[in-house]
């Protein structure tokens, strides 16, 4: 009897037992589904992860000043200043592999005013490499380019929801607001940009929703800053294109380490952050929640398992004359054993598949519900009813044995 | 059947079925139960014999070693050749599947499948495809008067039309030995002569058949009777 054929049969033997059938399946069904919509959830977080990693870029190393009490701080600025242009320099100069280097300086302003209308946002003082770096893209107008940043020019550019808040339907190029006591004139507006996460494993990204760029110098010259503050809030540090980002941003970040650590005298007023180290945690992470979501899923498949074995030996009791029958009119040992592999297998890639519709329906309503991006990977399919299968298959063994080793008078006679 | 299995062995080309001090032991716990003890028979091809006997005699024990359902615990047996002993669970089933079909009390048919389907199953152990087989199992169903039942279930039929199924899945392989256990004794006395005009039919056209019955009705239909009783062969006529 070819394989196909016993599969077909076997269908049939399973069509005659339905309830029964699917109760067998039903272990399996969930394993596969619950597989398949962790999975999806995992892969959606780690697609989320990457992006945001990817926001603040693989190439770069970024510095960002670190906060204190002011106690701590006075103690602090006897030492060193804070993150600084100074700081700037010497990483250009001093660090191998550096394309550029980007200072950022944050404000948060007590008012914003354009005409009558208030607006709220964060002030950030940029270098023209910064729309680059941080990959932002224009609605209208221009970035802040080098000429304004040489004569501390009062211009800005803001996000889309300033935009919104300040100028409605109003034209924003070219007008005027006010932040804090400084005017400064609207000469790009950003576009809006989709995913706007804005902490990732407590690293701040900001959101450019609400932000105000202006020049750096602008910032530093023309805003009021608090004495002990730190005069620039983040350093971005952008690497060349190397072959192994991994291990450049890993040898830059400990030639800026060391260079400031001398630099501040030995404060740790500044903290490094590497995205390809987040990628790398994140990774580590994503593979954590793999392994307790597949140890959990093993589980249900095992009682899965268990379940097809337990339908199979009743199944195998039930049918001994059936098996004494076919022993009788030819069957080998093998034969008997296929056919109640097979039944067993498509037991399980029955329950496999219904599993897999099932997880690719959970993971659709957890998106949609939770508002969580999830991913059905193809690997994620193929894992879980390969293993489904395997589960089957092997727990479908033990009754196929005993099939198979019944006593062909014994089975003819069995009542 | 390839004719290397066939084959005869040894110097003796000789009869069909060759029993020689045959003897079949079970052990019940720890005593041991002789069912049979010390069988010669020999059959020719073409005889139709009925095996009798009270029940514990040990003629459905015969009947399963003469079927290669069971082996002897001593004794020589030659199935066309076969020397059954000595064959592996393998072969043993290759013999049964070619050589040998069983008719039984209980006609002991699948439920879920039809007449056909039935009739179909020792062909799908030999290897027939698909369509070859459904019309062999036709024209099995065609000689036992059964042509157009072929798609109704056992439930649908009644016991000598079940019979009749069985019979046909007997000889729809063409073995060369047809074995009959108690095959009319489920069966009303009309339907049990209808079933017998069939086993009887089947022997004129040059089947070997073995019938093994304690009704002396159906053992008239054999040429020849063997009187069985405590595992032996106490009388033949």
């Amino acid at each position: 009897m070819s394989y196909l054929e016993a599969f077909m049969a076997s269908l049939g033997n399973l069509a005659a037992h339905k309830l029964r059938s699917l109760l067998a399946m039903l272990g399996v069904v969930f394993g596969v589904g619950a597989v398949i919509s962790m999975l999806s959830i995992g892969a959606g977080a780690e697609l989320q992860a990457m992006g945001t990693i990817e926001r603040l870029g693989l190439r770069n190393v970024i510095v960002r000043s670190r906060s204190f009490d002011n106690d701590r701080l006075l103690e602090i600025r006897e030492h060193s200043i804070g993150l600084s242009m100074r700081d700037c320099e010497a990483i250009r100069e001093a660090v191998p592999g550096v394309e550029s280097v980007a200072p950022k300086v944050e404000i948060a302003p007590y008012a914003i005013l354009a005409g009558s209308a208030r607006g709220e946002g964060t002030v950030y003082g940029v270098v023209p490499e910064h729309q680059e770096l941080a990959d932002l893209e224009l609605e209208e107008g221009r970035f802040v380019d080098a000429l304004d940043e040489k004569e501390h020019a009062q211009v800005c550019v803001i996000g889309p929801g300033l935009r919104r808040e300040l100028f409605q339907y109003k034209p924003a190029l070219g007008a005027a607001l006010k932040v804090n006591d400084v005017w400064l004139t609207v000469i790009g507006v950003l576009a809006a940009r989709g995913g706007e996460g804005d902490t990732f494993q407590g690293v701040s990204l900001g959101s450019s929703s609400r932000a105000i760029y202006v020049p750096v110098t602008t910032a530093l010259r023309r805003f009021d800053h608090s004495p002990l503050g730190s005069p620039l809030s983040e350093i971005i540090v952008h690497l060349e294109d190397s072959e192994d980002d991994a291990t450049a941003s890993r040898t830059a970040a400990r030639s800026i380490e060391a260079l400031l650590s001398v630099l501040h005298g030995g404060m740790e007023d500044y903290v490094l952050v590497v995205p390809e180290g987040l990628l790398e945690q994140s990774r580590r992470t994503q593979r954590i929640f793999n392994i307790v979501m597949g140890c959990i899923a093993g589980i249900s498949l095992l009682v899965g398992g268990i379940g097809i074995m337990n339908i199979m030996l009743a199944s195998v009791l039930e049918r001994t004359r059936e098996i004494g029958l076919r022993r009788a009119v030819g069957a080998r040992r093998r034969d008997i054993l296929v056919q109640f592999l097979v039944e067993s297998f498509a037991i399980s890639a029955f329950g496999g598949l219904i599993g897999v519709l099932m997880g690719l329906g959970i993971s659709r309503a957890v998106g949609a519900v939770a508002d969580w991006p999830t991913v059905v990977t193809p690997l994620s399919v193929f894992l879980a009813t390969g293993v489904a299968v395997v589960v089957g298959v092997s727990s479908g063994f033990y009754p196929a044995r005993r099939a198979a080793d019944l006593d062909p008078i014994q089975a003819l006679h069995y009542e | 059947m390839s004719s290397s299995s066939v084959a005869p062995v040894g110097k003796r080309v000789s009869s069909m079925i060759e029993l020689e001090n045959i003897h079949r032991v079970f052990s019940v716990g720890s005593s041991e139960v002789r069912a049979l003890d010390g069988i010669d028979l020999s059959l020719e091809a073409g005889e139709y014999v009925a095996v009798m006997g009270s029940s514990g005699s040990g003629k459905s024990t015969l009947m399963n070693i003469l079927g290669c359902l069971d082996t002897p615990t001593e004794g020589r047996y030659h199935l066309l050749g076969h020397d059954v002993p000595q064959l592996d669970d393998d072969s043993l089933a290759r013999v049964r599947n070619r050589e040998v079909g069983f008719i039984f009390q209980s006609f002991n048919l699948l439920p879920r499948l039809s007449a056909l389907k039935n009739v179909e199953l020792p062909l799908i152990y030999a290897g027939v495809k698909p369509p070859e087989r459904a019309d062999r199992a036709r024209d099995a169903l065609q000689r036992v008067g059964l042509g157009d039942r072929v798609e109704h279930r056992p439930n649908q039929l009644s016991g000598g039309e079940r019979q009749r199924v069985a019979i046909a899945r007997a000889l729809v392989g063409g073995p060369s030995l047809l074995l009959a256990d108690e095959p009319t004794g489920n069966l009303d006395s009309r339907t049990s002569r209808e079933v017998m005009e069939i086993v009887d039919q089947l022997s004129a056209s040059g089947a070997t058949v073995v019938v093994v019955t304690h009704e002396t009705e159906v053992a008239e239909h054999a040429q020849r009777r063997v009187l069985m009783s405590d595992g032996r062969i106490v009388d033949e006529s």
